[in-house]
């Protein structure tokens, strides 16, 4: 299901990764990695637990009195700051242990579904910039892109748990 | 029997042993575990963040409280669930854990600043509760608890590597 040339690219971006000098010093300390991890929860929280409100508002059963596009507004500093949060910590958890992630199909599928999930994400955040702010209780188009970008974060999630468990 | 003897008890029951060895069940149990955080602190957290009087201050807290409590019940509904029984499969590591330790511990205070709110200022809440920014109680009421799911999401994920 990975495509070669994704393969590739994980496999090229790891090897440059995994002998930077920070990626060696995480390696070498005891509470590098805990923390990386700790701190990559903190960061799903904001992300999901917003995206998720988001999704809410998109069905019509959260933060009503405003519009979808005004409800992502506010609440995209959680939101950007989530998927800062995470793409951070998780990058450099995957420079420490590159070797282990590389060749990881759950990774793999991860960093497919990741990408897929923000191009989505941006997707929402421009549309929300763009919109007339008229409150409409529900629109088919919000349903549809705050459902897919809520799904697509939680497989992300899904995945990545899956690294820890499967080849 | 103390706690370490319930504990062993626990681990050698087939249920125990079963969900360990478990290649599908257990991988399972944990990625609900942590999704289910979606659905309990991260709709907590807008609840906690409004009573603080940082975000969200249009909607009144009978508003937040009334959007966010299904998916806290269930979100916390999942947790306990899938919490009891990974503690089931490990029982003797997690009482050894001082991680799990403090994690049931801070639970506990979360709970009782929870109690705390609803039983005093929370009695008088149509007072107050479209006030942009709560009264003083309020706010650290919900400053306190947005802290504690922090730290205590934060040992949970930490007590994952004293686990083997």
């Amino acid at each position: 299901m990975v495509p070669d040339v994704v393969r590739h690219f994980i496999e090229r971006i790891g090897t440059w990764a995994y002998g930077l000098s920070i990626a060696q010093w995480i390696r070498g300390s005891e509470w590098g990695v805990p923390i990386l991890s700790v701190t990559h929860v903190f960061g799903l929280i904001l992300l999901l637990g917003s995206v998720f409100m988001i999704a809410l508002r998109c069905f019509g059963l959260a933060l009503r009195r405003d519009p979808v596009s005004a409800v992502i507004r506010a609440l995209s500093p959680a939101t950007l700051g989530g998927l800062f949060l995470m793409t951070a910590s998780g990058s450099l958890i995957f420079a420490s242990g590159a070797g282990r992630y590389v060749d990881s199909y759950p990774f793999q599928l991860k960093m497919m579904a990741y990408s897929t999930a923000v191009v989505t994400q941006g997707t929402v955040y421009v549309m929300a910039l763009r919109d007339d702010d008229e409150n409409r209780l529900l629109s088919p188009r919000w349903m549809t892109m705050g459902g897919l970008a809520f799904l697509l974060w939680l497989s992300v999630a899904t995945l990545g748990r899956f690294i820890a468990f499967f080849e | 029997m103390s706690l370490l003897e319930i504990c062993q008890w626990i681990e050698s029951t087939p249920s125990s042993t079963a969900l360990r060895e478990s290649l599908v069940v257990f991988p399972l149990l944990e990625t609900t575990h942590v999704l289910g955080l979606a659905f309990s602190v991260g709709t907590i957290f807008w609840f906690d963040l409004r009573l603080w009087g940082v975000g969200l201050r249009r909607y009144s807290i009978s508003e937040m409280f009334g959007y966010v409590r299904p998916w806290m019940i269930v979100g916390f509904t999942l947790m306990m669930i899938t919490g009891a029984a990974l503690f089931w499969s490990h029982a003797v590591q997690a009482y050894n854990s001082w991680y799990f330790r403090a994690k049931l511990i801070l639970l506990v205070v979360a709970g009782a600043n929870t109690a705390l709110f609803h039983l005093t200022i929370d009695r008088h809440r149509a007072e107050w509760e479209h006030l942009p920014i709560p009264p003083l109680q309020a706010r650290i009421s919900g400053a306190v608890s947005l802290l504690l799911w922090f730290v205590i999401v934060a040992v949970g994920r930490l007590m994952a590597y004293t686990l083997v």
